[in-house]
């Protein structure tokens, strides 16, 4: 079973191409890694397979993008979040509640987890991105790797199958890099399917497949 | 003490300002309400010095309608002429002053909310059955302003650090300025607004009609009593204003 399947992808924004007939396909459990220059689209590429492109983002976009086999535009919002956890590449414009702890319920609360269940997935969150300490802190008032971590208790918190990752690790120091890739390896070897974007190589030692964008 | 559920500011709010509206002509009773209305905004914790420079600006409003009302629609004794034209009558200023007052109103009323999180804001109005949706547009609205604001100074900055110094500028050009600087600080937090968008839909909001809550206001007794004596009071202006006392 593919988990993700992208056939002939070509996006451009006002005529200038950005994806030309890509293809990839991702199976269930496997943890891909995409590589590529600044610019070379690996963001566009992260919003197809969402979906947003075309339809929050503008633009000319041709070819099939197949999540477990049912077309991406036909999930419903629900099902898409259950099957699909992005975190996107900038943290500033993700956060938006008054802490981290509604940060995380944010989520739950919209597919009406119950309130019990809600309270331990929050815990299990803070602890999984070393964010205990800041519960009931401002996101305004983290740096921007706590942030990043933030985003990313937010969006497990849902348990999606699929998870994607545009350029976790970016605003990490050394230390807080090491600690989310021993994250991301966990959830890895846990099963979890990943499709992670990077300029760097940092994430090459988690991903099982490599592929140059 | 512990701020009141935010569901009774919704109530006193409400009462302040609808009054605030429906008096038109009675300074007293206006000025009751402001007293009234002070006296709440300080018990919850109003920061009144950030208030009062903010009324200072109003201060010019009161004259500018006074003199106003003084020229159009002169009444009272006369206090100030040239050429036979009433500049300032009594009249004129207590028209002024009950502008004023109406303002003042508004803004302290403003003031009381903004005392509460905002998280603590939506969890109101949607367990006084507001749609979640329009709960949080209005909480995501107001959150760019600030962000607006902020983007717009550092704009400026930037600009004097290339050594524009903006005060010896003219007025006219100051103003084009402005409409420069603000074009692309409105499409930046448009893009932010976007990206903020997809990033709330990712984690499935609107999945469903409704959505549950991990935080929850619960009335307690002060709240109960607070509420009964804002009734009480809405009440006893109704009365007051009918029968015109
Ligand atoms: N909404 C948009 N409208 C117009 N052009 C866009 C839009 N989004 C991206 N582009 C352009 O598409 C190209 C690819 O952008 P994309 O963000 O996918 O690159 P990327 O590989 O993620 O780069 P980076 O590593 O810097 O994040 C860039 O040239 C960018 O300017
Ligand atoms: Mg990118």
């Amino acid at each position: 079973m593919t988990a993700i399947e992208v056939k002939n992808l070509s996006v451009s924004y006002d005529g200038y191409d950005v994806l030309r007939n890509f293809s990839l396909s991702v199976g269930v459990g496997e943890a891909v890694l995409i590589r590529g220059l600044s610019g070379c689209g690996k963001s566009t590429l992260l919003h197809a397979i969402c979906g947003l492109i075309p339809d929050v983002i503008e633009a000319e976009y041709s070819g099939e993008v197949l999540i477990f086999g049912t077309l991406v535009k036909s999930l419903s919002v629900a099902e898409r979040a259950k099957q699909l956890g992005i975190v996107f590449q900038n943290p500033e414009t993700q956060l938006f509640c008054d802490s981290i702890e509604d940060e995380i319920a944010f989520g739950l609360e919209n597919i009406c987890i119950p309130h019990d269940e809600m309270a331990q997935r929050i815990e299990q969150m803070l602890k999984l991105t070393n964010m205990e300490n800041f519960r009931f802190a401002s996101p305004k008032a983290l740096s921007g790797g706590q942030k990043q971590r933030v985003v990313l208790a937010a969006v497990l918190a849902l348990d999606p199958k699929v998870l994607l990752l545009d350029e976790a690790l970016s605003q990490l120091d050394r230390r807080g890099k090491d600690a989310l890739r021993e994250q991301l390896r966990l959830l890895r070897n846990e099963g979890r399917t990943m499709l992670m974007v990077d300029h760097d190589d940092e994430l090459m030692s988690i991903a099982s497949r490599i592929v140059n964008l | 003490m512990k701020k009141p559920d935010p569901r009774i500011i919704f109530a006193l709010v409400l009462v302040l300002s609808s009054f605030a509206v429906i008096i038109r002509e009675d300074l007293k009773l206006m000025a009751g309400l402001m007293l009234m209305s002070i006296l709440c905004a300080l018990a919850i914790g109003v920061d009144f010095r950030k208030m009062f420079r903010r009324l200072k600006r109003l201060l010019q409003l009161l004259l500018v309608v006074s003199i106003l009302r003084s020229i159009f629609a002169p009444s009272g004794t006369i206090l100030l002429e040239s050429w036979g034209i009433a500049l300032l009558t009594v009249g004129g200023i207590e028209m002024g002053a009950l502008v004023l007052l109406r303002f003042g109103l508004f803004l302290t009323s403003g003031a009381m909310l903004t005392c509460y999180p905002v998280r603590m804001l939506i969890q109101g109005m949607v367990q006084i059955k507001m749609p979640y949706e329009i709960a949080y547009m209005i909480s995501v609205g107001v959150r760019f302003i600030p962000q607006l604001a902020e983007e717009l100074k550092d704009s400026l900055i930037a600009l004097q650090l290339r050594g524009v110094v903006i005060e010896d500028l003219k007025l006219r050009k100051k103003l084009s300025l402005y409409t420069y600087l603000l074009l692309p600080v409105v499409v930046s937090s448009m893009q932010n607004a976007k990206e903020l968008a997809m990033s709330m839909d990712m984690r499935a909001f609107r999945a469903y009609q409704s959505r549950t809550s991990f935080f929850k206001l619960m009335l307690c007794p002060s709240d109960i009593v607070i509420l009964c004596v804002i009734s009480a009071f809405a009440v006893f202006m109704s009365v007051v204003l009918i029968m015109g006392v």
